[in-house]
């Protein structure tokens, strides 16, 4: 089998996995990227609304813009660039790596290398995850995978849709349908809110008058060959009130009903998976379980803007540079605790002497929330939040000088994070 | 008649109360930002949205291009654009920021490539 050597390989190619590369190739490391895609970029190509970038450029991009940004510094960088390429599997519990991979143009082949960033990104979840009843007939796909037909390969999935899910896919493939000259008769939503921004549900459903039935679930879905209609059943005191229930004919369903991290090729290599971000476990350096394996963006834990991705995959593109040059291979860390009304904190350490940075989801929504930092007994800080919602990841600063180290049994002592 | 008025300017999305003063002015209420009362007029006298779309192209290997207008477009025109839009056919190589339609019904508008194709272009 043929073999090659590099620093650094990144798997996956798109926001994470570019950000993180061009930050460890300019610090003059040998990397490699690849994709299975036969295009740099990810998922990006294909969101072509605009709403990208704000944070990062301060401008509005689409998605494909965003991504050109990264592709144009890659292909003027030394990165390797692999695509069509799978990665199959890998061996990390060694200080020299080994990853496994297949393309059409190089066969079955390995790269050897001294560390990896992990950015696969996410996947989509779908009808077999929400157990809907009724037949199997074709029609039925998720807002991604319809976003890609029309997007990339210029399919339209169908003339009258219904769509499950309020999340920001699915109500941008409402508009992307209805621009398309499909017609969308509903947005059904289990939840009793609406799990998109405020923005996307006015210029998306509002701007075409597509009902949005809250607390409302499909409970059938009906058709031969083709979905020919679905039942609708409202929700009351968290029971279906099947006497209320409503059919609509149509031929497509789609399902935007929130992603999972991608991590089949981590979790059979043996790396730890968080199980409230569905990614892998990481410590302050965003290093995983298995020493010198990084992991950023979606893979880690799904994250509501693109922007985010970036610069955490820059943040985890600079920790791998120190961990290389050993400046960081031994050093004291201390646990996150994870306190009420938080469905996870990320990283789950914390390191002292410099600023730390910590992403999080509330289980609640709230206006004016109370995030309090404790450690131990003591409030070290207090952040008075405007609105806090489980689609909205917030994020937080904690400076060097807000905690103390102290040390109990040969630990430090545990910060606690919790929201009111 | 007082009109309620979300501002999709940022994610925050302003709930704005618009009222018609009997000089034929508008009052703003709730906007967090001047941006806000900006938008709120707009909507209310002239709405607009920013409009993207895929473009057929004579490429096998990229049959479609995305393209966006480089401003908001007034909302009557979207359906005349859109139905361009459906009708034209690039030719490939073509650039991110490339004009494929200029100064849209005199809207002052563009229609702009936002994604370029071979990649060889950004070399």
């Amino acid at each position: 089998m043929q073999e090659r050597n590099y620093d650094v390989v990144v798997i996956g190619a798109g926001a994470a996995g570019m950000a993180s590369a061009l930050k460890v190739a300019e610090q003059g490391l040998k990397t490699a990227i690849v994709d299975r895609e036969p295009f740099l970029g990810g998922i990006l190509p294909q969101c072509i609304h605009n709403g990208f970038g704000v944070h990062l450029f301060k401008e509005e991009l689409t998605g494909p813009e965003f991504a050109e940004r990264f592709i144009q510094e890659i292909i003027k960088s030394d990165i390797d660039i692999y695509l069509n390429t799978t990665a199959t599997s890998m061996a990390v519990h060694q200080p020299i790596k080994q990853i496994n991979l297949c393309s059409s143009q190089h066969g079955v082949f390995r790269i050897n290398a001294r560390a990896i960033v992990l950015a696969m990104g996410c996947r989509e979840r779908n009808r077999g995850n929400l157990s809907i009843p009724g037949t199997r007939p074709a029609g039925i796909f998720t807002a991604g995978l319809a976003q890609r037909l029309i997007n990339i390969d210029g399919y339209i999935p169908g003339k009258r849709v219904v769509i499950v899910g309020s999340g920001d896919i699915g109500l941008i493939m409402a508009r992307r349908l209805t621009w398309t000259g499909a017609e969308v008769l509903a947005v059904v939503e289990i939840l009793p809110y609406p799990s998109g921004i405020t923005r996307n549900i006015v210029q998306c459903l509002n701007d075409f008058n597509i009902p949005l039935y809250l607390s409302h679930i499909i409970t059938k879905i009906e058709g031969k060959d083709r979905v020919e209609a679905v039942e609708i059943t409202p929700l009351e005191n968290g029971a279906p009130n099947y006497a209320k229930t409503f059919k609509v004919a149509c031929d497509t369903l789609l399902f935007s009903v929130g992603l999972v991290p991608e991590n089949e090729l981590t979790q059979s290599a043996g790396i730890k998976i968080n199980p409230e971000t569905g990614g892998p476990q990481v410590d302050t350096r965003l290093m995983t379980s298995a020493e010198g394996v990084f992991a950023c963006g979606n893979v880690l834990h799904v994250h509501d803007l693109v922007d985010w991705v970036s610069d955490e995959a820059q943040r985890c593109g600079k920790e791998l540079i120190n961990f290389l040059q050993g400046k960081t291979e031994k050093i004291e860390q201390g646990k996150i605790v994870v306190g009420s009304n938080l469905k996870y904190v990320l990283p789950n350490k914390y390191r002292l002497g410099e600023a730390n940075r910590f992403s999080m989801r509330s289980l609640i929504v709230r206006d004016k929330a109370t995030l309090v930092v404790r450690q131990g007994e003591k409030t070290i800080r207090q952040f008075t939040l405007r609105h806090v919602k489980p689609a909205e990841m917030f994020h937080i600063e904690l400076k060097p000088e807000d905690f103390k180290e102290v040390v109990i049994n040969g630990e430090l002592l545990p910060i606690e994070f919790s929201l009111s | 008649m007082d009109k309620e008025v979300i501002c999709l300017s940022c994610p925050n999305g302003c709930h704005i109360t618009v009222q018609e003063t009997p000089d034929n002015n508008y009052q703003f209420q709730g906007a967090k930002c001047e941006r806000g009362e900006v938008y709120a007029y707009e909507e209310i006298t002239d709405p607009r949205r920013v409009v993207t779309a895929v473009v057929q192209t004579n490429s096998e290997e990229m049959p479609y291009i995305p393209v966006k207008t480089d401003k908001a477009i007034p909302k009557r025109y979207i359906k005349t654009l859109l139905t361009e839009l459906y009708r034209k056919k690039i030719n490939l190589p073509a650039k991110c920021g490339q004009i494929i339609i200029q100064n849209f019904m005199d809207t002052g508008v563009n229609v702009v490539i936002t994604r370029t194709f071979p990649l060889d272009f950004l070399r």
